[in-house]
């Protein structure tokens, strides 16, 4: 690549140095090949938790309105996908189903189906419990709220322009969704859902802000567990 | 034909001569001991200097200090999925989660194989649990010690235990069953934060 040169100015035949150009030229071939075989990964982290309902408010406290929805995810023998999605409120430690809003009859062809009219109805349905909650917090009296709402309900008081609170309480505190699989006959089995499932799930129900994502125990599993 | 003979061995002599005598090689080496400890001494250009290429292997270091700073990283979220193990691949619009964590244990698997913080549990099919088991018995032995150890660490650093957590890295096709199985195994060795890594592409 370069010579040294002799003060006659000559190529000096006595010249001893390290030559790189051949190691450079070998790295150039291997550090594509290195950087197309390692997986560069941005990763991402999703929340999970099994499902464990139990009302943790005082006695003489009311709790503010819980909503919880159920979704059920199976798959038919040809890959399309079951996604029952159902609305639950938890009043006086017992759940009372409200409605359903996908029947369990439906099938889609891929999760771009579901995005679609899960988002719409997830919108609305954080839409419906922001607004009741923010009734409740202005309706009750202070002294039966709950200690955790009490504390949000002054701070909302006292940051009228912090709108993202609201948001973010209802988010983590008062909308939650419980994600199941289930076999229905012979055709549409609970077994075939994969993580990919539960991850495209996952992703949709975030995005509108339901931060709170519990897997619960498929129903084959022996009851008492 | 002895004239031929002799320019024969003139010629053998020339193109092969016959090796130093003991002497002569004696004075060679001390000829060569005296020029080497005299070089550094010498005019600049009898010295056989070693000449190191140093733009070629700047390059070089270049692009590979780019290929280690894009590989590397010190937050144990980012630590890469094992080869067999394809993650779920998300289309990202915000970040999910930035935070990083003490005390991260990882749990890679797939349909056929466990592992915990590259520590193989599970190693074929057959030893995998069956589709009543509520949680994986050898990966739960494991857990336990390892939230032992992640709790000690917490208290010595004055670190919030309710920080240390576990990471799943299951492949895409993972069973619904045994990602179940591995969420419960890990909070009944005592996990209250459970995670699932996916991938975001980004670039």
């Amino acid at each position: 690549m370069s010579f040294a040169v002799s003060k006659a100015g000559r190529r000096s035949h006595k010249q001893r140095g390290v030559d790189v150009t051949t190691v450079l030229n070998l790295f150039m071939i291997l550090i594509p090949a290195l950087l197309t075989s390692f997986q560069i990964v941005q990763t991402s982290i999703l929340n999970l938790e099994l499902a464990g309902l139990g009302a943790v408010e005082g006695e003489n406290y009311i709790p503010a309105p819980t909503y919880f929805m159920t979704t059920i995810l199976a798959r038919t023998k040809d890959g399309r996908i079951v996604c029952e999605f159902s609305r639950y409120r938890y009043v006086g430690g017992e759940s009372i189903a409200v409605d359903t809003m996908i029947e369990k009859s439906r099938y889609f062809d891929g999760w771009g189906e579901i995005d679609t009219l899960l988002t719409l109805k997830l919108d609305s349905l954080f839409f419906e419990a922001k607004k009741e909650v923010k009734s409740f917090l202005d309706t009750t009296p202070e002294e039966l709220i709950a200690p955790n709402w009490r504390e949000i309900k002054n701070f909302i008081a006292q940051n009228p322009a912090e709108t993202e609170v609201m948001d973010s309480v209802i988010s983590r505190l008062n909308l939650f969704i419980l994600i199941s699989v289930d076999s229905i006959g012979e055709a549409v089995s609970g077994e075939s859902v994969n993580l990919n499932d539960l991850v495209s799930f996952m992703k949709i129900s975030q995005k509108c802000g339901f931060q709170n994502n519990y897997l619960q125990p498929p129903p084959w599993w022996p009851t008492g567990s | 034909m002895p004239k031929d003979i002799d320019s024969i061995g003139e010629s053998i002599s020339k193109w092969f001569p016959k090796p130093p005598t003991k002497r002569k090689m004696m004075f060679r080496k001390s000829i060569s001991s005296l020029k080497s400890s005299n070089s550094s001494k010498g005019p600049k250009s009898d010295r056989e200097t070693p000449v190191l290429q140093l733009t070629s292997l700047i390059d070089m270091f270049t692009i590979i200090l780019i290929f280690l700073l894009l590989n590397f990283s010190t937050d144990p979220n980012q630590s890469p999925p094992p080869m067999d193990v394809n993650l779920p691949t998300i289309i990202s619009e915000e970040e999910i989660e930035e935070k990083t964590h003490v005390g991260v244990n990882v749990v890679a698997a797939n349909n056929y194989s466990i592992t915990l913080d590259q520590t193989s549990i599970i190693e074929s099919a057959e030893e995998m649990p069956v589709k009543t088991d509520t949680f994986v018995a050898p990966l739960l032995e494991k857990l336990r010690e390892t939230y032992e150890i992640a709790i000690q660490t917490a208290e010595l650093n004055q670190i919030d235990p309710d920080s240390i957590k576990v990471i799943i890295q299951a492949d895409s096709l993972t069973s619904y069953n045994l990602i179940t199985q591995i969420v419960n195994t890990c909070t009944m060795a005592g996990y209250k934060k459970v995670s699932v890594m996916v991938l975001a592409p980004k670039f």
